[in-house]
């Protein structure tokens, strides 16, 4: 519930943000502007709640032992995993919908109080397409469900919920960096060693569509497909791992 | 070990051991289960090659000084710790499998619920689990909550719920899947004297209903006359196990703790006790008594040896 809190007040926090930029005269690039904050809010906050929402969800139980009349029951421990983590991505998805919404109404309140700004010129200078936004927020749901099964992982494996805390904002941030440290690797064996070994971790950057909402970039439903493919690959790796360590766990 | 049965009711024992051989709601065999201390290669051995067998339709008391194991030991017998040896049936079934569960209730040795549901969405959460349709389930929660003295707090949130209230609310729960086997891990805790005496009342409602109970619990007096058979427990070793009477030893050889004494001189004590108004009690009359002298034994050997 407290979590639900959170959600209304950041959604809420993030389209008052949006308006309070109509001080300052941006012209039409303060759509940009706006919309770009918005996607920030939604990685960075998204990401801060998909991990503390995993962790209370999983390793709550564990910690305060409400796990074990559960079990008791005739329910098997993937069973309770899958459930946890579709509680966890369910509670992302709406939080996720409420940014959405904010940052939308948004948008469209600032679009509206601009009307010395002709239609066309608001194509010109960076329009951002709401339906850009919607796919950037999908993609943001697929990403995060990535980012739980990982916290789930180590909420499965984890003796104190810092620990579990910590190792999903590790992931987070390393999945963030990954892309562009790919790049800067040479060649040789080591590195390719290394780069294997990164593979472990997913790749986050790649679910940043933000270039599409400004019209900058051509969706294609094969690489959105793909897209949706990596994740669902990761997070069902993640996942199988964490039930495996939740089989094997006492309590 | 105390006192052993007369012929005629061992063949009738086994007999019907014989026809309901497949009647044994709980067995456990040689079940032993280590936890691996800080320092490598060292463990604790919690449960040590406890072997026991609960009958259908009947109440076993397991009782033991506090750290003997026997949460441990239940904790396995739910699937919910796996033993490092040995074997667990539940109506000759292993309790990794749901099925097995499902005909276990377990009322655990704390509340372990979540405090911002109410009474009446914990049984809704569990009743769901245990895959009730919902109007069965509306039905049968409000009917517990109810026998629990329950029902005007059922829509209260459990971080309210006083430690009685808790563990009735545990019982509810445990009786929800209308289990044949009930597991009550000290079901006597926390709850005031009256309280107590419901629950044995409770306990001995579930064997006419024909259903198998499990207990544990500090209360000894009251195991006493309420189990059929007990198990006494000591660092994870199983010290006495059998019926009351078998172990109390009434009607075969009753003990007493005065030693050296020819049989004459027994007798005239007998006879002082009885002209002083008093009387020789034999010593295993009292699960308790029985209880401290096979556990101070016990301690006795083991810092011996
Ligand atoms: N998860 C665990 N990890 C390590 N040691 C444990 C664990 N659970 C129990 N133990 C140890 O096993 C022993 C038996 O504990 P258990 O809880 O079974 O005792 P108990 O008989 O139920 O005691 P009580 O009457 O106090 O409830 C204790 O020494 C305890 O410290
Ligand atoms: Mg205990």
């Amino acid at each position: 519930m407290r979590l639900f809190l959170l959600l209304a007040v950041s959604g809420i926090v993030s389209l008052v943000g949006g308006l309070y930029f109509q001080e300052f005269n941006l012209g039409s690039s303060e759509l940009r502007f706006i919309a770009d904050f918005g996607f920030g809010a939604m990685t960075l906050l998204g990401s801060i709640v998909t991990v503390v929402a995993t962790v209370q969800l999983l390793y709550g139980e564990i910690e305060h032992r409400t796990i074990l009349p559960i079990l008791s029951k005739p329910v098997s421990r993937g069973e309770f995993l899958l459930g946890k983590l579709l509680g966890a991505w369910l509670t992302i998805c709406s939080f996720i919908g409420i940014l959405t919404l904010a940052l939308l109404a948004a948008l469209w309140i600032r679009q509206w109080q601009m009307p010395d700004l002709g239609e066309e010129a608001l194509l010109e200078q960076g329009a951002v397409s709401s339906s850009g936004v919607l796919l950037f927020a999908l993609m943001q749901c697929f990403r995060l469900m990535v980012l739980a099964s990982v916290t789930a992982f180590f909420s499965a494996y984890a003796s104190s919920s810092l620990f579990a805390v910590f190792m999903g904002f590790f992931v987070w941030v390393i999945g963030q960096l990954r892309g562009s440290l790919d790049a800067q690797w040479g060649e040789g064996i080591g590195q390719s060693l290394l780069k294997t070994l990164t593979l472990l971790i997913p790749d986050f950057r790649i679910f940043d569509l933000g270039a599409y909402a400004f019209g900058e970039a051509e969706a294609s439903l094969v690489s959105l497909l793909g897209l949706v493919l990596y994740a669902v690959v990761y997070a069902a790796l993640y996942g199988s791992l964490a039930a495996v360590v939740l089989k094997n766990r006492e309590f | 070990m105390f006192g052993r049965p007369a012929p005629a009711e061992l063949y009738h024992f086994s007999d019907r051991l014989a026809l309901k051989e497949s009647v044994q709601a709980i067995e456990l065999r040689e079940l032993t289960k280590d936890f691996p201390l800080m320092e490598r290669g060292r463990y604790l051995r919690a449960v040590d090659g406890l072997t026991l067998r609960i009958p259908e339709n009947s109440v076993f008391g397991l009782l033991g000084p506090n750290g003997s194991g026997k949460s441990t030991t239940i904790r396995m017998l739910l699937g919910l710790s796996e033993p490092s040896r040995g074997e667990i049936r539940i109506f000759g079934a292993s309790p990794q499998e749901a099925e097995a569960r499902r005909r276990v209730g377990y009322l655990p040795d704390a509340p372990y619920y979540h405090k911002f549901l109410t009474g009446r969405e914990l049984l809704r959460f569990f009743g769901k689990l245990l895959g009730m349709s919902r109007s069965e389930l509306e039905r049968r929660a409000e009917e517990l909550l109810a026998q629990f003295g329950l029902a005007d707090a059922m829509d209260r949130k459990l971080g309210a719920y006083s430690k009685g209230m808790l563990q009735r609310l545990g019982f509810a729960q445990a009786l929800l899947g209308d289990p044949d086997i009930l597991v009550l891990d000290e079901p006597t805790a926390g709850v005031d004297p009256v309280g107590a005496a419901e629950v044995g009342d409770f306990v001995r409602g579930l064997r006419e209903q024909g259903k198998t109970v499990l207990l544990c619990s500090h209360l000894l007096t009251q195991v006493q006359d309420l189990c059929d058979a007990v198990g006494i427990m000591n660092k994870g070793r199983l010290l006495a196990s059998g019926s009351i009477d078998e172990l109390l030893g009434v009607g075969g050889d009753a003990r007493f703790a005065i030693e050296g004494l020819t049989g004459s001189e027994l007798g005239e004590v007998a006879r002082f006790a009885q002209e002083k108004g008093g009387d020789l009690v034999p010593l295993g009359q009292n699960l308790e008594d029985l209880f401290r002298s096979l556990v101070s034994k016990d301690d006795q050997r083991g810092g011996e040896a």
